[in-house]
């Protein structure tokens, strides 16, 4: 029963993601197109939550859901709606989009069948359901972010034997880039005078 | 019903890249081609995510792919910050938000 719901919910959120993502990348008009990517955004969060990444769906729904659309939202408003039908591109870069773009998605289907689906490559794909080592699964994404990493043992819970995934020091570079981003943003969108036609 | 595999969750992201993808090249509106840079960020994190979840391919995936996740959300939520403050700049210059009219670096 439980597994039949994991099922369902999975389908759900995958049509609802792929739904919106045809929305963003086939809808005319600028605001039904953010509209399509909210929804996308939430059933990508809920994806997380269905696998087992309950503190990822969060932030995702936090950050992206709570700031990043918000930005978004503010950019389509300042940029004046009233231009977009004219921004259609030539049929000719649409098809020429669409083929790439699909011949790009048979080549990584392909590839990923043969490298995850495939019968002889089906003994990798145990799932680990329960939080390794009595931890829950926020507390070992935590140690994993300060470079310790997490057994399935009872004996040995956490210990430190990832050396090349240290990245605290990562994470504080990450928060300052933040900072120094959204100051150069501000002073990027301060307002201005539009330059005069010649 | 069977149950569901890494191939399920790669599959959605596959098709979140590409329609994303899509987006960046048939767009000529600023905004809209940064929406479809925020869709390939998603493909990428739920991949990510999902590598976790099943982390029979890749052991050392099987926390640290969701932390790299974080830092993936923190930087898309830098770029969308700073790709606008661009798109007001150039908007303030040309009144349009027309990718077509960016040609003043070109060569």
């Amino acid at each position: 029963m439980e597994n039949l719901l994991e099922v369902l919910l999975f389908y759900l959120f995958a049509g609802v993601a792929c739904g919106g993502a045809l929305g963003v990348a086939l809808g005319r008009d600028i605001v039904r197109c953010l509209l399509s990517l909210v929804l996308t955004l939430g059933a990508v969060g809920g994806l997380f939550f269905t696998a087992g990444a309950a503190l990822v769906g969060v932030i995702q729904i936090l950050l992206y859901l709570g700031g990043t659309v918000v930005v978004l939202i503010f950019g389509v408003m300042l940029t004046s709606p009233h231009v977009q039908p004219q921004l259609e591109t030539g049929l000719k870069e649409k098809v020429l989009a669409a083929t790439v773009c699909m011949a790009l998605f048979g080549i990584l289907m392909g590839t990923g069948y043969w490298i995850f689906a495939h019968p002889l490559a089906e003994s990798g794909s145990q799932v680990i359901s329960a939080p390794a080592g009595g931890l829950s699964e926020t507390e070992a994404v935590a140690a994993s972010l300060l470079g310790l990493r997490v057994l399935p043992s009872e004996e040995t819970r956490i210990s430190k034997a990832s050396p090349g995934f240290h990245c605290l020091l990562a994470f504080e570079v990450v928060s300052i880039h933040l900072l120094v981003v959204l100051v150069a943003a501000a002073y990027f969108a301060r307002a201005r005078r539009p330059r005069l036609p010649e | 019903m069977s149950s569901i595999t890494f191939f399920h969750y790669f599959a959605v992201a596959c098709f979140l890249f590409v329609t994303g993808l899509f987006c960046i090249l048939s767009k000529r509106n600023v905004i809209a081609v940064l929406l479809g840079v925020e869709l390939v960020l998603n493909a990428t994190n739920l991949n990510l995510v999902a590598l976790g979840r099943f982390p029979g391919w890749q052991p050392q995936l099987a926390h640290e792919g969701q932390v790299l996740a974080l830092f993936v959300i923190v930087l898309a939520a830098t770029e969308a910050a700073l790709a606008l403050g661009i798109a007001l700049c150039f908007y303030s210059l040309h009144r349009a938000p027309d990718l077509d009219e960016a040609q003043d670096l070109k060569g």
